[in-house]
Parts: structure tokens; C-alpha cells; sequence
């Protein structure tokens, strides 16, 4: 390499004039006035970058492909010039506080308006960002993404406000969350579970940096293709605003055809919208289903993106095994079950049938007048056909074989399908009690164990095995003696799940013209990967986070390579059997911890 | 049943102990493949079924120590006709086999007439302690794990040096260790290796040394 290459390269990596346009400017503030609230902002002294999202930054072109991932003070700078700000709020302008105007940016940042149950005028006109801006956008590749930023001051959009009818003071101890403050511990919650479900293709928003202040306060800055909720467009609903809840469908549309996630024409662009909404919620409820994902859907399109991608991981949590009656505890309120998701999705797009057909007619029906249209049987048959994908993947089946049983054997796989739920749904004689932050009844069996087990008990004996030893496979630690005993009911079943599957293992042999030993051989191998025995629960990240926030020592670029590892170590998709090992040396302390603490939560909420 | 001590994993030349040690089943074996550590073990699972389905096996058991599994397949597992100790981080797969109490049934497996492979760490687990994943300075393992009892299966008379470059930086810090212990060192090459029988008798693979009391012969 000559001198002259290497100095371009470097010239290259070390360019961060992208950062330039993150500038409070946003495509949404010419759509609609009353969609948002725009606060001078300023730059808040005392931050250093806890961490820095080099993978994404790349992905968003916002530093280049060949920049080291690792910290330099220019690029740290550059960060906390972008991002370290705190808003001049209603309280700052009020008490006439004077600030440095050499600190004080350019333009005006964006707090947005949206729906939020919690606020008592359920229309959305006082309702949004509490404690968080938009930053901006940034285009690469031909894609634009937002980005915002959580914790950079109180806004008269927070709870509060509304609920005291004042505003407060930015970092006012006296009012916690509408201090307008976050913390450390929630951007790095959200960073390792947002990295690990992105791993996986669940759709979520990404942290691309965490910005520390004194007391482990933090500025969080996330960052999506579309940072949109439906809670942004039903509040203008709410408010009767055919214009502006025309003008933020439009938006989005039209935002999702330049990124080219869609392609629609203005012909028939509402029922694309429409159906496109309808069968991402579809797949997304279907999905939380099936990977025990709870996120507190409810009627005013919070916490969801309008792609259904998670949003705000306060309360998202995965769980090990299906505690499907764990319930949030709110304070004043107890969130949906994660199988009442699915309702509340359908509720969703039930309320965009309405909003469309009040843009298309220009006058408003009521909700109840779209309970039986068509697209919520669509909705109903996308939730089934996902649900049906997710079991077969599951199964560990690779894609020939699963495509084979989905379109020839309906009916074995339902049949296994039910056995398969029962266990899955089997819950404590204990019942109902209180966990950390809400009530649940512990779910008991492990079907995680049993689908990594079973193939390879088969392998060795192709036969079905004893009720007892069955149910042992799948116990989990939740399980009471009472919960032991296999009652007639369920050795029926065990038997049942047995003949199906080894039912199943049959059909693929003689239709494949394959052993049923290399059947299991590659089950075995595949549901390893698929059902890893230690996967993240919400309990899991918590304490993970926990030992993170302590260690101050731990670097950015540090932090980035065990978060790079602790992905890959979670990354349930097969296909990683055919890629080499990702850590060659046996791993660092804190990654070991780390491993540790998941396989001890690993059976939690 | 026989133990075979394979200096590394998946080199073209383990063929031939391979063979040799195949041979002698009139069935196809089932194996029981236990790896040193399970993050990731199941890319090594993978390579290892590649590699032995080439030589007939069709039934493989995928055993990562520090996971909790059902007596079932555990009874499985130690049903196998051969138990494969993978490598990796001596101190820490000696410490998981032993806070799972594997060690007891190891050689119970091995009284009962099955057969055990140790790659390189897992091959050192076989012998008296782990002393040798300690050595040479410069190419030893971490003992992250704080392991403070290094004793290990004690079903042979000898140390095992995997990975051994016959020269005189790998030779020198092992000519001092055996002047200090009673027991020899065998120390193979990367691609050799050594079977021994249930009478003792051994057959060696590629380049293998003996070192004992300040001497060094090479034994092939």
C-alpha cells in the first residue's frame, strides 16, 4: 500500500461530516404544525460517550466502513456536539435562565405529539415526547433514517405537565420521570436487547450511542428507518384532523416508498397502507407469541413502530419460557398479557380502517362500524400463517422440509401443534403472584429443552420414550410436586406429541429419501442453535446491565466487542452453523459473567 | 475400549488414528461429543459431525457439560460407545467436569468398556492433573477460573503434551518439569497422536516424543 492510498484511507475514516446534518431539521416539521413542539436546544456539558454503535454508524454511512471500532477524540467530539444536548424548555424561558449562546444550536429541535393512555384527555393534545427530540434524519444508500434522542430535557408533553398543569425544570429531583432525565441503565438495556432481536430479524429500534452524565444520567440516542408510532397518527384521529392525520399517512407512505420498503402508487396507496399495516402487526403479535416477547400493546399505538418494530424498552421484556399471564404492573394500571397482544394489534388496525375510511369520506364513523371488515380476516389468516412459519422453524426443520409439511401435512403439523401448546400453556398449581414489577403464574415446562432434547434422544433410540422421562426433559425450575405428576390427560398427550413427531421425522425421511438418523442428526444439530439452552430473558439483561453500569472502567470499544460477541452468542438463526466460530479464545471475564447470568435467568420473565 | 489422545483437532494426518480406531468397531459407534465450553459449541459440533460422518458414524450426542440436561439423555450420553472431550480451556473444562461431577462417571464409562477421545485439553484431562496446560510460559492456558486442584482423571501413568514443536523453546521448559516429576511426558505433534488399550499397549501416531528426567526420545 502506498503512502498516498493510506493517507486517503485514513482522510476517509477520520471524515465525520455527516454528523453536520443531524441538525434538528426533520422532514415531519413540513408536514403538520400541530404534530410537534420545537425547543431551542443546547450543548450539555459534562457528557463522555459511553457507547458508540460502530456496526450501525456504518449501516446509517455516518462514519466509513474502514473506520476502526474504537473511540478517537475528534469522533467523540463529534458525538457530543451531535447529541449531547439538553432542550431550553417552557420552564428555562419562563424564569427568563440565561445560557451561553456560543453553546446554544442552530436550529430548533422537534418533541413529538402522540397518544398516550396514560394521559387523562385521551385525545393526544398534551401528550409525546416527555424527555426525548429528534435529532434528525440521515440518508445512505437510499436510506433515511431518524434519529432521536431520550433524556435531553422535560417537555410540557410529559405526564407531569399534564397532570400538574405546570412545567418543570429540566433534572427537577422532585418529579422523576418528567425531570426529563434518562439514565445509563435504560440505554443499555435497550442497546442489548434491541442488537440481539435486530440479530434475530425481529424489527426494533437500535441505540447508536449513550452519551453519560454525573449519577448514571444519560442521553440514549436511537435511531430506526421510520421512528413513526401509530400513536402519532391517532391522535389527530382523536382530534377529528382529517388534514393532519391525512398529512402524517401521507408522510409515512411516502417515506417507506423512498426508503424502498414499499411500492405503492397514488392510486391505491390507503388499501396498500392499509394492508401492509395489517399484515405487519399480523406477523409482529404472531412473533412476540412465539419468541415470548411481552411489549404493552393497547389501544393508543404506543410502544410499537407503525411497521410494528419495538419502541421503548421500559417494559419489553422476552421470557424463557410462555409465563402468558405475566401482567405489567403500572401503578394506577395492569398492562395486556402477551396473548392479549394480539387483540390489541387487531384493535390498532381496526382504528386505521377507521382513520383511512375518515380520510377517504372525509367524516369520521364510529370504531364499532369496522369490528367485521375484511381486512381483519386478513389480519387473522397472516397471524396464523406466521404462527405456523414460527412453529415450524421451532422445529428446527430447515427450509425444504418445512415447506414440504406446511403445504402436504397440514394436518400432522396441527396435530403436533396441539400437543406441542398444551405443554407449552401448562401452568403452576401455585397461580397468580407477584413478581419484581407485576403479577404472572409461572408457565412450567421448557419447550426450548424438550425440541433440543428430543431429536437427539431419538437418534439414539428411535422409540418412544417413558411419559415420566418425557416430562423431566421439559420440567423447568418453576415446576411445584404437584406440577410433577403426569395425570392421564397429559400422558395422553406426551403420547400424542411422540407419535406425531416421530410421525414427522418419517414423512421427511421417505419424502426426502433420506435416513431418518441424518432427519435427526440435522434436527439436532439445527435445535441447538434455534432453541439454545441460554437464551436472554428481560430478568437476564436486567442484572447484565446492572454489573455494566458498576464497571466504569469498560470502555466504549470494549463494551462494543463483548456486545458484538454477547450477539453472536445469542444468534438463534441456523444458518450461523455454516459460519466459522466467532470467539477463537475462550472469553473475557465479563463476557463469562455475562453467559453466566443468562443460563441462570434463563427460565424468567 | 481404548483411550486416544489426539495432540489437535480436525488435522488431515488424525485420519489415520481415526481408521485405526474404527476399524475395530464391527457398528457403526454412536459418540457422545462433550465440548470444553458451550458458547459456540455448536459450530464445533458441526465441524465434528462432518468429520466423523465421513468415517460411517451416524450417531452423534451433542453434550455441553455446563448446560443442565435430563437424566435421560445424560443416561444417553454415557450409553455412547465412544465420549469425545473436545479442546479448548483446560483449567475451565476440568472445573465444569467436576462441578458436574463427571469425572466419577467417566470412568465408570471407560470400566464399562467405552472409549474416550481427548483432544489436546481433553486429552490432558485423562492423565494424573493438568500440569501440562500450564507449560511452556509462553503457550499455556489461562486459569481464568482460578482451578485450584489441577488433578484430573488419572487414567494413564503419563503426562500428554499436545501441540508440541520440537524445538528447543517448547523442549526446554519440559525437559525441567520432568527432572521435578515421577511421571513421563508424551508429547505429540499436531496430527499425531496415541491410542492405548485397555492392556496398556500403545500405538503411536505421527511425530511423538517421550520425556522423562531431563531426556528427550522420540518414541516413532
Amino acid at each position: 500500500m502506498d503512502a498516498a492510498f493510506k493517507k486517503k484511507q485514513s482522510t476517509q475514516a477520520s471524515n465525520y461530516s455527516r454528523f453536520d446534518s443531524i441538525d434538528g431539521e426533520h422532514p415531519l416539521k413540513n408536514q403538520t404544525d400541530n404534530s410537534y413542539i420545537e425547543y431551542p436546544a443546547r450543548v450539555r456539558k459534562g457528557g463522555k460517550c459511553r457507547f458508540f454503535n460502530f456496526a450501525l454508524a456504518k449501516e446509517m454511512g455516518l462514519i466509513a466502513q474502514n473506520h476502526e471500532e474504537k473511540l478517537n477524540l475528534k469522533l467523540e467530539k463529534k458525538i457530543l456536539e451531535t447529541f449531547g444536548l439538553v432542550i431550553i424548555n417552557e420552564y428555562d424561558q419562563l424564569n427568563n435562565i440565561k445560557f451561553k449562546k456560543s453553546t446554544i444550536k442552530k436550529n430548533k429541535y422537534m418533541a413529538t405529539r402522540y397518544l398516550q393512555l396514560q394521559h387523562a384527555d385521551k385525545r393526544g393534545l398534551y401528550s409525546g415526547d416527555g424527555r426525548s427530540i429528534w435529532n434528525g434524519t440521515t440518508t445512505h444508500k437510499g436510506k433515511t433514517w431518524d434519529i432521536s434522542s431520550c433524556g435531553t430535557g422535560a417537555t410540557r408533553l410529559s405526564p407531569a405537565t399534564a397532570k400538574y398543569n405546570k412545567y418543570f425544570q429540566t433534572g427537577d429531583p422532585t418529579i422523576s420521570y418528567g425531570c426529563g432525565y434518562a439514565e445509563v441503565h435504560e440505554g443499555l438495556a435497550a442497546l442489548f436487547m434491541g442488537e440481539v432481536f435486530n440479530k434475530n430479524h425481529l424489527k426494533t429500534e437500535r441505540v447508536l450511542a449513550i452519551i453519560e452524565y454525573d449519577n448514571n444520567f444519560a442521553i440514549n440516542v436511537r435511531a430506526y428507518d421510520n421512528l413513526l408510532r401509530p400513536s402519532h397518527v391517532f391522535n389527530h384521529l382523536k382530534q377529528n384532523d382529517v388534514t393532519s392525520l391525512r398529512k402524517m399517512i401521507d408522510y409515512y407512505i411516502s417515506r417507506q416508498s423512498a426508503n424502498k420498503s414499499w411500492k405503492t402508487t397514488e392510486k391505491n396507496k390507503y388499501d396498500y397502507f392499509l394492508k401492509k399495516i395489517s399484515d405487519n402487526f399480523a406477523k409482529t403479535t404472531a412473533n412476540f407469541e412465539d419468541h415470548y416477547i411481552f411489549c404493552w400493546l393497547d389501544w393508543d399505538g404506543d410502544n410499537i413502530l407503525m411497521d410494528g418494530g419495538i419502541i421503548d424498552y421500559g417494559s419489553v421484556r422476552q421470557f424463557g419460557l410462555f409465563h402468558h399471564e405475566y401482567r405489567f404492573d403500572d401503578d394506577d394500571r395492569y398492562s395486556t398479557s402477551i396473548l392479549e397482544q394480539k387483540n390489541k394489534a387487531k384493535y390498532i388496525i381496526q382504528t386505521f380502517i377507521q382513520a383511512v375510511d375518515f380520510i377517504k369520506k372525509g367524516k369520521k364513523k364510529t370504531l364499532d362500524v369496522f369490528k367485521n371488515h375484511a381486512l381483519l380476516d386478513d389480519f387473522d389468516k397472516t397471524f396464523l400463517a406466521q404462527k405456523t412459519d414460527n412453529f415450524v422453524s421451532r422445529l428446527a426443520l430447515n427450509p425444504k422440509w418445512a415447506d414440504f409439511l406446511i403445504k402436504k401435512e397440514t394436518v400432522l403439523l396441527s396435530d403436533l401443534n396441539k400437543s406441542f401448546s398444551y405443554f407449552e400453556k401448562s401452568k403452576s398449581c401455585s397461580g397468580v403472584k407477584a413478581t419484581n414489577d407485576g403479577v404472572s403464574c409461572d408457565a412450567i415446562y421448557s419447550m426450548r429443552d424438550l425440541l433440543r432434547e428430543y431429536p437427539q434422544l431419538l437418534l439414539a433410540d428411535f422409540k418412544k420414550i417413558k411419559p415420566e422421562d418425557f416430562v423431566a426433559i421439559m420440567l423447568s425450575s418453576y415446576a411445584l410436586e404437584e406440577d410433577k405428576v403426569v395425570t392421564s390427560y397429559r400422558k395422553k398427550m406426551i403420547g400424542y406429541f411422540q407419535s406425531t413427531y416421530m410421525d414427522m421425522i418419517g414423512k421427511i425421511s421417505k419424502k426426502f429419501k433420506i435416513s431418518i438418523e441424518e432427519v435427526l442428526l440435522e434436527l439436532t444439530m439445527r435445535s441447538s442453535v434455534v432453541n439454545k439452552y441460554d437464551r436472554i430473558t428481560g430478568d437476564a439483561i436486567t442484572f447484565i446491565v446492572e454489573k455494566i453500569v458498576k464497571n466504569k472502567k469498560l470502555k466504549p470499544a470494549k463494551l462494543n466487542e463483548i456486545l458484538n460477541h454477547f450477539v453472536e452468542y445469542q444468534n438463534l438463526d441456523p444458518k450461523c452453523l455454516e459460519k466459522e466460530p466467532l470467539l477463537k479464545e475462550y472469553p473475557d471475564k465479563l463476557l463469562e459473567q455475562m453467559i453466566e447470568i443468562v443460563g441462570e435467568y434463563r427460565e424468567t420473565i | 475400549m481404548s483411550l486416544t489422545f489426539y495432540s489437535s483437532e480436525y488435522y488431515p494426518e488424525n485420519i489415520k488414528i481415526d481408521e485405526f480406531i474404527f476399524d475395530k468397531f464391527k457398528k457403526s459407534p454412536q459418540i457422545t461429543f462433550i465440548p470444553s465450553f458451550h458458547y459456540d459449541s455448536h459450530s464445533d459440533f458441526r465441524y465434528f459431525v462432518e468429520s466423523y460422518k465421513k468415517l460411517g458414524v451416524k450417531k452423534f450426542i451433542h453434550f455441553p457439560i455446563e448446560v443442565n440436561f435430563s437424566q435421560t439423555l445424560e443416561d444417553i450420553a454415557l450409553g455412547s460407545d465412544i465420549i469425545h472431550l473436545a479442546g479448548g480451556n483446560t483449567f475451565y473444562f476440568l472445573k465444569q467436569l467436576k462441578r458436574k461431577k463427571f469425572l466419577g462417571k467417566l470412568k465408570k464409562f471407560y470400566a464399562n468398556g467405552g472409549s474416550i477421545h481427548g483432544v489436546s485439553a481433553g486429552g490432558i484431562i485423562l492423565t494424573p492433573s493438568i500440569d501440562m496446560a500450564s507449560v511452556p510460559n509462553f503457550d499455556r492456558d489461562e486459569n481464568n477460573v482460578k482451578l485450584v486442584d489441577w488433578s484430573a482423571l488419572k487414567m494413564v501413568d503419563f503426562h500428554f503434551f499436545p501441540h508440541f514443536k520440537n524445538s528447543k523453546r517448547y523442549t526446554d521448559p519440559l525437559l525441567k518439569f520432568s527432572r521435578k516429576s515421577n511421571k513421563p511426558i508424551i508429547a505429540c505433534c499436531d496430527g499425531g497422536g496415541i491410542v492405548q488399550n485397555s492392556k496398556d499397549e500403545q500405538k503411536l501416531f505421527g511425530r511423538v516424543f517421550l520425556i522423562e528426567n531431563g531426556k528427550k526420545t522420540r518414541l516413532n
